[in-house]
This record gives structure tokens, C-alpha cells and sequence, in this order.
């Protein structure tokens, strides 16, 4: 159990996504069997570990420590289940493999459950002991995306990181046949008749002066959906639903996920969308946070998947045909279903059409510019789909924090504030947006030198500082934030430009951008 | 008869500057300048400067002078441990407290009755300072920083491993260690040393100019080097007592994405790491944990424990249900849980 402290310890506090690859590719080369597999499931939270009640060990703790002592500890740590971590005695510490643990926990039934526990932690460390604690009574946290997990294990390996994104979603804890392929010691798992994620092509942004040497008979023009790009697959009796970087999002929407009664793979976008109106983004990042999802959030917060492409229908891969050939499969195959939609193909002639479609988009709710797709393109690595995107807002901003990330000396993340309601003694300043602060070196410094000299007061490494830096920022568009003071967020915000010297027009206001909402 | 304890209390006062001795008229760490002055250690929340005379241990002593100069003190006595000296009717003696180099319990003794003062002490191996005594006394005054039962530094061998393999795992990244300029740095040098790690570490101003003074007073810390005298140098995975932004803006470009370090007992309880992010918090204190408080307590076997700084609740608790008595003394200047630990 050392073994994986030392990796979760390492993934909970490394400053950068390589640092926390670099833990996870030093577990992978340590340890091995089914203790490799375990740990690296629980590091991506895909282990569902049994739970307890910190309480209840409680209990038994109290007829071995002082009542009052344990109440002072507790009131000092404040958390019940690493306070009994760390008061628990242990009497006969020695090292315990990981695959022991587990599955000494799993195969203990319910009243015994308790009593195992207890036994192993009888033999951990104190740092163990709370580990072990914290995964069985928080629920599940991932200390690493599978995402880069993933890369991590294509790096370790030397396979083909989309070859293990195929066969990721078919595994389970401990991964055997998973290790055993990429050591070599067998083949690829196989993954017929199971719901695999393939690998979506890549997509470009084009700039804000959009294409200029396109024509209708090279690319085919849809409108970009806002929202969350998806891939349903299913084959055999299985059905999952992907984010755009694999992750399995099933249990978030089973309204989609029911209505998959064919086989392949198919793609798109899903939205929020109640009676026909597209609902703030925000309102799908909390269908996509809740897992397993809720009858009342299905009723409030109706899902639909507007479906663009597919990589499979029916068992016959698409992946070798083009963009045209694919097109006129997906049409003929698509029926509608409920929540379940076609996202049209739009007319077009002229660059200047483009253009045009491009200005409507801008007055279209859960639309966000266009995408392009080569008519004679196939579904394979190098491919690409280009995105011709509203240009942003620009507007400018008072700096209102300035914080640094774990393990920097830059004041890089900085909260920017727009004027509230006018009041008596002047307009309050509320923040209205988080940005990482992108600008050369040498101005970074300089906003560091200008941040530590207008420090007001200091909240660990966030600092709040006195009005008087304004930067021009852009931003996609204003999303609703009811936890917010100014009750709205810019979404996608960036820094253009930093202003060393009051600006010559006033701050915008929390209307002005509230104005923006629709 | 009167408890010898209880006698105590009408020599020994707590004031606004500290800890008085009535008879002997001297203060023990005073919180602000006084006529003179018992310092059991170095640190800034128990040496202060502007003392007119001050009595010490040479190490301490070397300590106040390298941080204040001549602020130091007017007068400087050094005083040597284990060997009584009389200062008006009142029997004083050193010993010492295995905090940091230099750190002194003081034993107060007048009209047969002993207290012993121990300032800030801990009882774990150390390489770098002299091994905490069992001083027998009457009243026994202790610190409580970590006196909670929660608090059990695991041993610092494990703690170096763990450091070791964060070095193994990024062989090239450059090691950030972040520790108070007495006593923690130059512990963490010797157990880095212990440990079989022999190349030079490099230090930041005052963390190296304490290293220097540990060393003329005889403490070998091995091949150190002045971060500032080494510009030139490639700090790729070299282990560095500086503060962040110090090293990346002298050594940038040889620096990628740190490890950053830090080394406290607070890191026992996650909640409270408010030593700051770290990359690497490790368990390690210079100061008592739980187990050895309450052992030492024991040891000590004193009528009356006086509780200090920290969790006093706790300790008190403990004692009076064993039957000892024990009191909170709250001192000007040392409330609060410290930047150190």
C-alpha cells in the first residue's frame, strides 16, 4: 500500500499534468499484477470500493481513547474519517499489497465488512490508514483524468494511445488482459460485441477572418452546436456514452443512452434544450456531474443529442468511406427518436454566403459559429474539421485577485471584476470571470511587480489588490452563475491586452454584460 | 506543609514580558527587551533582540548574534550546561533540549523547590543538536505545539525515503526545499547526508549563513555552496534551500517545474498543512509529537506541569486524569500556531 500513497499523494499535489504522468508511469514501472491494476484504477476513480460510515468505527475507536481527547483531535482536524485515521493504533504494522486489500474488502460481506477493515487497518501506517478511509467513505474522486492516464500508459508502453482508447472502456479492475497486451505477453483485447470508444478526429479553429479559399464542393457547412461533443457506441448488448476524450458519461444520461436500439457508432453534440429553446451551458455541466442521474433533473433538464456523423452503422465500419458517402449512410439509417435529432447540412455557395450564415449563427441560441467538413474527407487520423466560430466580445475588465498556482511565483490565475449597481460612495466592483493570464514573460513580471505592490490583503497564495490594473479581455459569451454576486460568468475569457493606464471609457457594468445573456 | 509546586508560583511570575524570576530579577525569553535575559534557543518567538545582558548557551548565543549584531545583547554570558550557577539566592542551570543547536532547558531552583523551563524541545535523534535530558524538577513548564494525540511523526528515515523516490521518479527535476534558516535546514542537510546523499546542496542567504555557523561550532554538513556564489552553476535535479522565486529568478532557464518541499509536523493532519502548496509535504518537526510529550511528561515526573504554547487543553486533560496537576500559562508572544513545526 506504500506504493500507492506515494502515487496518490503525488497526483494530489503535483503542480503539472506531466508531473502527475511522471507518478503514474513511476507506480506502472514498480509494482505489477493485479496491484498495478488496482492502483491505477482507483487513480482514475474506475474501482468501486465498498463504503463504510466513519462513524461507525468511531465506536470502536472510543473503547480504546479518551472521549475528550478524541473530541479535541477531531475539533482540531475537523475531518471524522482522517481523524480516526490518524488515532487509530495500529499495533502490528507491516506492508500490505494493494490486491490484498482490495479484495479482502470486496469478497467481505456486509456485516463483515467492518471487521475487515478494522483488521487492515491494524496493520497500516498512518498515511495508509487514511487513504484507505478517504476512498471508502468520500466517494469516488478521480486524482487523475483518464484522459491523461491514458497518454500516460501509451507513453509507458510505447502502444498507440488510440489503440488503448479502443480497448479502455471494455476493461475492468485489475486490467489483466490490459497489462498483459502491453507487455506483449498477448494480443490485442478483443473487443467484439462490446461498446468501445474510437477516437474522434481532430478539429481546427479558424481565425476570425474565417476561410477564404473554401468552396461548396470541397466542404460541407453545419451549424456548431454548443455544447458537449459525444460518441454513443453500442454493440452487443452494451451502450456507452463518450465524451469527446473518452470518458464514459452513461449514467448521466439515460435518456439518450435508451434510445440506442441498433449497433455502431454514432456522433454528436448534446445540448439541454426544453421546448425547443436551448438552455445555458451551465445547466449541461450539471447533467453531465450528476452520475447516475436523477428522475427530477431528466424532467428539468431534458438532453438532446444532435447526431453529425458516425463511425459505424449496423456493424459495417465507415471509417474508409468519405464525408459524402458517410453523410448519405447516417440519413437513410437515422430515424427519429425521442431526444434524438439530425443536425442539418446547410446550403451554400459563396464564401460571402458563409459569411452571412456565419452573422445569423451569432443571433441563434446554443450556436456558436460553424463547422466544416471535407466532402470527400474519411474518418481517419489526419483528418480534420474546421470550425469557423463567432468572434468573441471583447470588453475590459479592473483586476480584482491575482493568484499563483501551486508550485509557481507568477501571479498568472487572475479574477477580473466589472462595476455592480451604483451606490452611495461609487458602483461596487464584483468579479465576473476567472482567466490564466497568457502574456510574455516580461509583462508577467510585470504584473507580478505591479500585484505585489498593490496588495491589499493576502489569502494564502491569493492576493487582493487595490483598483488600478485593467486588462482587454475577450470572451465567447455570458453564462448565468446564481452562486455569483454579479450572477453571470464570461465564459472562455482571455487576455488581449494588459492596461498599464486607466482606460478612457468607464468600467462596463454587470448590466451591460447581464444584457448579453440572450 | 506547602506544595513545593505551589511555592512556585510566588517566585515565578508570568508578566506582559514573560516568564519573571522575582528573586533572582531576570526573565526567561522574554517577549521584549528586559535587563536581563535566560534564552533557551535561537528562534525569533523566544530570542529577541535589544537584551542588556544575555544569558545563553555559545551556540544560542552565536545564533542571536549572526540575526541581530549588536542588538544581540549589550552583555553576552555564555554559559556552560550541566554546571549550576547562582544569580540572587536562585540556583540556574542549562541543559539541554534537543531542538535545535544550541537549545537549553533552564532549571530554576530556589528554596528547594525546582522548575524547569524547556522552551521548545523534542526527543527524536538529531544529528545536528545535542540530546534532550531528563532534568527531575517540581514544576515541569512545557510546550504543547503538537499536543493532540493525532500528532505522531512517523520516522524521518521514512520521510527521506519518500524524497528520495520523488528524486528518482523526476531525475531532472530541481528539488525547492523550503525550511526555516535555523535548526530545520541544516537537520534536513544532516538526514539528506545520513541517508548516502554526498553532493553539494545549495543555499539560499541566510539559510547558508546558519549552515556556516552550524558548521564552525562543529557540525558537519558536508559539501554546501552559496546559491548566490553559484550562478553559473546547472541546478537540474540539485537539491536547493531557497525560496521560490528566488530560484527561478536567478536560475530560470535551468529550472523546470520544481518539486517544491516543505517539512513540518502540521503535514501529520491534511487539513492543516498551512505550510503552504507543496509538492512534497513531509512529516518532520523539531518539535515533540503526542507520544513523546505525554513520555516525557512521565519521565520528568514533576509535582506540576505549566502548558505553553499550543494545544494546551489536551495536555492538561491528560495529566489531571493521571492524577497530575497541570496548568495553561499563556505567554505573550508564543500564542498561535508558528511558521515553524
Amino acid at each position: 500500500m506504500k506504493g500507492l500513497t506515494f502515487l496518490l499523494d503525488g497526483l494530489s499535489n503535483a503542480p503539472t499534468d506531466e508531473a502527475k504522468q511522471g507518478y503514474l508511469k513511476n507506480f506502472l514501472k514498480k509494482t505489477s499484477g493485479a496491484d498495478r491494476g488496482y492502483g491505477l484504477a482507483i487513480a482514475v476513480s474506475e474501482l468501486n470500493m465498498p463504503t463504510v460510515k466513519a462513524a461507525a468505527l468511531k465506536g470502536s475507536l472510543l473503547d480504546r481513547l479518551d472521549p475528550k481527547l478524541f473530541e479535541l483531535s477531531h475539533g482540531f482536524a475537523g475531518d471524522l474519517s482522517e481523524t480516526i485515521a490518524l488515532l487509530w493504533p495500529a499495533p502490528a504494522i507491516k506492508e500490505l499489497r494493494i490486491a490484498e486489500v482490495i479484495e479482502r474488502l470486496k469478497i467481505a460481506k456486509k456485516q463483515d465488512l467492518q471487521t475487515v477493515l478494522e483488521d487492515i487497518l491494524n496493520c497500516q501506517e498512518a498515511s495508509e490508514r487514511r487513504m484507505l478511509l478517504k476512498l471508502m467513505t468520500a466517494g469516488k474522486k478521480a486524482f487523475l483524468p483518464g484522459s491523461l492516464a491514458k497518454s500516460a500508459l501509451a507513453s509507458w508502453s510505447k502502444v498507440d494511445l488510440t489503440e488503448i482508447e479502443e480497448v479502455w472502456a471494455t476493461l475492468t479492475p485489475p486490467y489483466k488482459e490490459l497489462f498483459d497486451w502491453l507487455e506483449g505477453r498477448v494480443s490485442k483485447p478483443n473487443t467484439i460485441g462490446r461498446a468501445i470508444f474510437k477516437s474522434p478526429l481532430s478539429t481546427i479553429r479558424l481565425d476570425e477572418q474565417g476561410p477564404n479559399s473554401l468552396s461548396p464542393e470541397v466542404h460541407a457547412v453545419g451549424w456548431s452546436w454548443e455544447g458537449l461533443r459525444v460518441q454513443l457506441s453500442s454493440f452487443g448488448d452494451e451502450v456507452k456514452l463518450f465524451s469527446e476524450i473518452g470518458e464514459d458519461i452513461t449514467a448521466a444520461f439515460p435518456d439518450i443512452v435508451d434510445q440506442a436500439d441498433f449497433h455502431g457508432i454514432v456522433e454528436g453534440v448534446l445540448q439541454v434544450v426544453k421546448d425547443g429553446v436551448v438552455l445555458p451551458s451551465e445547466m449541461l455541466q450539471q447533467r453531465v456531474g450528476r452520475r447516475p442521474t436523477t428522475k427530477k433533473l431528466l424532467e428539468s433538464h431534458p438532453a438532446l443529442f444532435r447526431v453529425d456523423d458516425a463511425q459505424n452503422l449496423e456493424d459495417r465500419a465507415l471509417n474508409g468511406l468519405t464525408f459524402r458517402q458517410r453523410r448519405e449512410a447516417l440519413e437513410k439509417w437515422f430515424r427519429p427518436r425521442t431526444n434524438w435529432d439530425l443536425s442539418s447540412l446547410i446550403d451554400w455557395r459563396t464564401i460571402d454566403d458563409l459569411d452571412k450564415l456565419r452573422e445569423e449563427s451569432t443571433t441563434m441560441k446554443g450556436v456558436d459559429g460553424l463547422i466544416l467538413k471535407r466532402w470527400e474527407g474519411k474518418y481517419i487520423k489526419d483528418e480534420e474539421w474546421l470550425f469557423w466560430l463567432n468572434p468573441p466580445f471583447t470588453t475590459t475588465l479592473v483586476l480584482l485577485y491575482g493568484e499563483k498556482r501551486p508550485g509557481s511565483s507568477q501571479f498568472s490565475e487572475l479574477t477580473l471584476g466589472a462595476r455592480g449597481e451604483e451606490a452611495e460612495g461609487g458602483a461596487s466592483i464584483l468579479p465576473v470571470g476567472k482567466v490564466s493570464c497568457r502574456v510574455e514573460a516580461d509583462e508577467q513580471k510585470a504584473v507580478n511587480q505591479w500585484i505585489e505592490a498593490n496588495t491589499v490583503e493576502r489569502f494564502g497564495p491569493v492576493r487582493s489588490v487595490a483598483q488600478g490594473l485593467w486588462f482587454e479581455v475577450s470572451f465567447s459569451s455570458v453564462q448565468k452563475a446564481s452562486r455569483r454576486k454579479a450572477g453571470l460568468v464570461l465564459d472562455n475569457l482571455e487576455v488581449r491586452r494588459v492596461l498599464w493606464e486607466e482606460p478612457n471609457e468607464v468600467l462596463v457594468s454587470v448590466k451591460e454584460l447581464t444584457s448579453l445573456l440572450n | 506543609m506547602q506544595r513545593a509546586s505551589h511555592q512556585a508560583e510566588s517566585w515565578l511570575k508570568v508578566t506582559r514580558k514573560g516568564l519573571y524570576c522575582v528573586p533572582g530579577d531576570f526573565y526567561v525569553d522574554p517577549a521584549s527587551a528586559v535587563d536581563r535575559a535566560l534564552i533557551t534557543h535561537a528562534h525569533g518567538d523566544h530570542a529577541r533582540p535589544g537584551n542588556r545582558s544575555v544569558l545563553a548557551s555559545k551556540e544560542t548565543l552565536a545564533f542571536m548574534q549572526l540575526r541581530y549584531g549588536k542588538r544581540a545583547g549589550q552583555k553576552l554570558v555564555p554559559i556552560e550546561l550541566g554546571k549550576p550557577l547562582s544569580i540572587g539566592g536562585v540556583t540556574v542551570c542549562f541543559y539541554p533540549a534537543g531542538h535545535v543547536l544550541g537549545s537549553c532547558q533552564i532549571l530554576l531552583e530556589y528554596e528547594g523547590c525546582r522548575v524547569v523551563a524547556s522552551g521548545d524541545y523534542k526527543r527524536r535523534i538529531d544529528p545536528t543538536s545535542q540530546a534532550f535530558e531528563v532534568v527531575p524538577c517540581h514544576v515541569f513548564i512545557t510546550e504543547a505545539t503538537f499536543g493532540l494525540p493525532l500528532f505522531e511523526h512517523p520516522p524521518v528515515e521514512g520521510e527521506i525515503e519518500k524524497l528520495k523516490q520523488v528524486r528518482e521518479t523526476f531525475p531532472e527535476r530541481t528539488l525547492q526545499m523550503n525550511a526555516y534558516s535555523l535548526g530545520k535546514c541544516q537537520r534536513l542537510i544532516a538526514e539528506l547526508r545520513r541517508s548516502g546523499i554526498d553532493e553539494p546542496i545549495y543555499l539560499n542567504g541566510s539559510q547558508f549563513q546558519h549552515s556556516e555557523t552550524y558548521q564552525e561550532l562543529g557540525v558537519d554538513l558536508g559539501h554546501i555552496r552559496s546559491l548566490e556564489e553559484s550562478r553559473g552553476d546547472n541546478l537540474k535535479g540539485a537539491i536547493v534551500f531557497a525560496p521560490l522565486n528566488v530560484l527561478l529568478e536567478q536560475f530560470g532557464e535551468t529550472v523546470r517545474d520544481p518539486i517544491t518541499v516543505t517539512a513540518s509536523g502540521w503535514h501529520r493532519v491534511r487539513g492543516k498543512s498551512f505550510m503552504g502548496a507543496s509538492e512534497l509535504p513531509l512529516v518532520i518537526s523539531d518539535h515533540v509529537d503526542w507520544p513523546e510529550l505525554t513520555k516525557t511528561i512521565e519521565e520528568v515526573n514533576p509535582e506540576e506541569v505549566w502548558v505553553t504554547h499550543g494545544s494546551e487543553e489536551a495536555t492538561i486533560h491528560w495529566c489531571q486524569s493521571r492524577q497530575r496537576r497541570a496548568k495553561a500559562l499563556s505567554l505573550v508572544g508564543r500564542e498561535g500556531e508558528g511558521e515553524e513545526g
